[in-house]
């Protein structure tokens, strides 16, 4: 290097550098197409083709949109023919997507973009697309009632539970199991480290906070990549409901007939249960709920074996009970619920014991 | 004079008002008390207390009294026929089913309060109580055609469950028999029969694992059928080793439903669907289900690979059950009004209950008939089931749990 000054050597390694940057982007680009896309080493500079899939993890018989892009080659004005497992699709000036149908699970379907200018082809790619299946299911640990027939929904301070199921099928027919996928759990875009990984198709993660909304997203892959899969989901936050039901000393709590706000009951002494419904509590007489009855804006004891129930004797007085509830808990501070009944029961005398509850 | 004459007529009119004033103030508190005392007795307020005294029991005799009562208004029943529509009991039920073959059609049933189980001749209405062994608060029940399967709450709101066998000597002697029970674990969180009634599937578990099992009637040949961190699915039983595991469903939340497949694979039946309902036929491979999104809709399939068609009726697949015969019918009771929004969620506690007429479902034409309005009775339906024949749609009254038989045929 001698004769040769700093300023040269200087302007010789800034070329060698570009130079570097320019053909690493001529391999990188085309193979960022899509998860899904098989991408061809571009040995071309200056003709770059990717294809991106849309939907991005299609399912089994789902039509898929494929785009040609390119950041050097004008598309719009470029020639195109398009295959679909080697056999013509689609195909002329602009022709830059083409709708595919995907297959059924265990199948490939090779998605082929041939770009022409002047008739001389400059460029080639393809995309495969291998369906997958991808559920993702939750639910809340919330206290509903024994033969709910309804959904536990989250509210503040409960634990929700999901689960991911896939279907990622070979080309032999198998399936790849659970254990041999990675799934990476994310709340709100954020991956939830602790219960990411392979083989963790369920996870438990705290319910959404007061009002709040959550996005709940798994996204499932093989370790070779030849599978992948996302699902995500919307999950509100729900406020406890305070629902009270007669307790019948035949028929037991009355599940399936609410109180409502005003009504009136033919017997003397009724006993009422009061459902948290959405709370976080094991069973509706859990110790960390704290029941405060009032009837007609008296304080009244709470039953420790049953703090959920009451009972109200009318004999003696107008028959006219409102019954006021509030429902807190000793450790989560975002539970308050408040409830109100008016009641008119039979004071007098005649209806029996049991008589009818209709 | 004149004075004294004015006053005198002035106190006469005056007597003569106050008369006609009391007179009226009678006859119109007479009225109010009639008034209120037939609706005392619309409540059953004034009647006798009941008597434990009986043979067989004060609810049984409620029973028996309320057979046959008249609901359309038709006229009464003819030569000892129930009327088409007709209320089978008054008390609680906590489940029903039909047994019996084409000649001798039964309609079962479990009384809530004791447990006691009771058949019914669809067509004279007559009651027969088959077993006397006392289990209180039956909060659901299955009848299949081996026995019956009894579900309750204990105090820590653990469910219980016993499969119980009623001999063959019990239901066709005068007297009711002990039925023989066999506890099933506790915790069950979901369960069906095939509809052989050979085979039970069921759901428990605990700490986030929970497992479905499949057994025969007798509790032999346990079989493991799938695991999942969830704990909240419905069984529904379809054709024989085909079994469908429902999301429980909630207004606007996406349920799924899987067809559980071999080595515990779930295999997707209908996905994301807000408010999922489903009902696949025990026969065949079609199935209703229902979407809740604001609004309800009901959906038919002839097939796992048919496209799904919306029907003209507005229900859930809860309310439906589908025909035994050779053609793909259902019969669905669909409610008159417009429900409320969050109608799934506010049903289920309770809260809401619907005016339902019953429609004929023709899945292969995706269109549907009326069948029957009940006219003023407000019937809420909840776990429908037809018999062998199709002649009969027996079903519960979700406002007050009360059973209900409906004759198909308009005569």
């Amino acid at each position: 290097m001698r004769g040769v000054t700093a300023t040269q050597r200087w302007v010789f390694y800034f070329v060698v550098l570009c130079a570097g940057i320019l053909c690493a982007a001529a391999v990188y680009l085309p193979a960022v197409a899509s998860a899904q896309a098989s991408t061809q080493l571009n040995p071309f500079f200056g003709a770059d083709l990717t294809l991106e899939l849309s939907p991005l993890y299609p399912r089994p018989g789902e039509t898929v949109r494929v785009t040609a892009r390119s950041t050097l080659v004008d598309l719009s004005g470029a020639t195109l023919e398009w295959l679909e497992n080697g056999k013509r699709i689609a195909g002329g000036v602009g022709a830059t997507f083409v709708d595919a149908k995907a297959g059924a699970l265990g199948t490939e379907t090779t998605v082929t973009a041939t770009v022409f200018e002047d008739g001389i082809e400059v460029r080639r790619e393809s995309a495969r697309i291998h369906p997958t299946e991808l559920g993702l299911l939750w639910e809340s640990n919330s206290y509903v009632p024994p033969f709910f027939r309804g959904r536990a929904l989250p509210s503040a301070g409960t634990m929700l539970s999901l689960e991911a199921i896939t279907r990622f099928r070979r080309s032999d027919g198998s399936f790849v199991p659970d254990s041999d996928i990675t799934f990476t759990w994310r709340r709100n875009g954020y991956v939830v480290q602790n219960v990411s990984g392979r083989g963790a198709s369920g996870a438990t993660l705290e319910s959404p906070s007061l009002f709040g909304v959550d996005t709940i997203t798994v996204e499932a892959r093989t370790s070779d990549g030849l599978f992948e899969s996302a699902a995500s989901v919307r999950i509100p936050s729900v406020e406890p409901r305070l629902v009270l039901y007669e307790k019948h000393p035949l028929f037991g709590v009355m599940y399936h007939s609410a109180i409502p706000p005003r009504s009136f009951r033919p017997e003397i002494e009724t006993s009422f249960t009061a459902v948290p419904y959405f709370a976080e509590a094991l069973a509706d007489n859990d110790g960390r709920l704290v029941y405060e009855w009032k009837v007609n804006g008296n304080l009244i004891a709470n039953d420790p074996a049953r703090p959920n129930s009451i009972t109200i004797n009318a004999r003696g007085s107008s028959g006219l009970a409102l019954i006021e509830l509030a429902l807190s808990h000793a450790t989560n501070l975002f539970l308050n619920s408040f409830g109100s009944w008016t009641v008119t029961l039979d004071s007098g005398e005649g209806a029996g014991l049991f008589s009818n509850t209709q | 004079m004149n004075t004294a004459k004015a006053l005198r007529y002035t106190s006469m009119a005056a007597i003569v008002i106050i008369l006609g004033a009391l007179t009226f103030w009678y006859f119109f508190i007479q009225a109010k008390q009639e008034k209120v005392m037939g609706e005392d007795a619309a409540r059953g307020a004034g009647l006798a207390p009941p008597s434990l005294g009986s043979i067989v029991g004060s609810t049984y005799e409620n029973i028996i009294s309320s057979l046959s009562t008249l609901v359309s208004g038709d006229g009464g029943p003819e030569s000892g026929e129930l009327p088409r529509l007709s209320q089978v009991g008054k008390t609680p039920t906590a489940g029903l089913g039909f047994v019996g073959n084409a000649s001798s059609t039964r309609l079962r049933f479990v009384e809530r309060s004791t447990g006691y189980i009771f058949d019914v001749d669809p067509t004279t209405g007559t009651l027969e109580r088959l077993t006397n062994t006392l289990i209180p608060y039956v909060y659901e029940a299955i009848v299949a055609k081996k026995g019956v399967i009894l579900r309750g709450a204990d105090d820590t709101n653990t469910i219980t469950t016993v499969v119980g066998t009623i001999s063959a000597s019990s239901s066709t002697s005068a007297n009711a028999n002990p039925l023989v029970q066999r506890a099933l674990p506790d915790g069950i969180r979901a369960i069906a029969t095939s509809p052989t009634g050979d085979e039970v599937v069921y759901i428990n578990g605990g700490e986030g694992v929970f497992t479905g099992s499949r057994v025969t009637w007798d509790g032999a040949k346990p079989q493991h059928l799938f695991s999942s961190n969830l704990s909240g699915w419905q069984i529904r039983l379809a054709l024989k080793d085909r079994t469908v595991i429902v999301q429980k469903p909630s207004d606007n939340v996406a349920g799924s439903a899987y067809v559980v497949g071999g080595g515990g694979t779930l295999l997707p039946l209908i996905r994301d669907v807000q408010g999922l309902t489903v009902l696949p036929s025990a026969s065949s491979k079609a199935l209703l289900y229902g979407e809740s999104s604001g609004s309800l809709s009901l959906f038919v399939r002839a097939d796992d690979t048919s496209t799904s068609e919306r029907l003209p009726i507005r229900t859930i697949a809860d309310k439906c059950t589908w025909d035994h015969g050779t053609k793909p019918v259902a019969y669905c009771a669909v409610p008159q009004g417009i429900p409320p929004a969050d109608f799934l969620d506010s049903r289920n506690r309770g809260e809401t209950h619907t005016a339902d007429a019953w429609w004929k479902v023709d899945a292969g034409a995706a269109s549907a008939e009326l069948l029957f309005s009940p006219g003023s009775a407000e019937l809420d339906v909840e776990n429908p089931v037809v018999d062998d024949e199709g002649n009969y749609i027996a079903f519960i009254n979700a406002r007050d749990k009360t059973l209900w038989l409906l004759r198909i045929a308009e005569n």
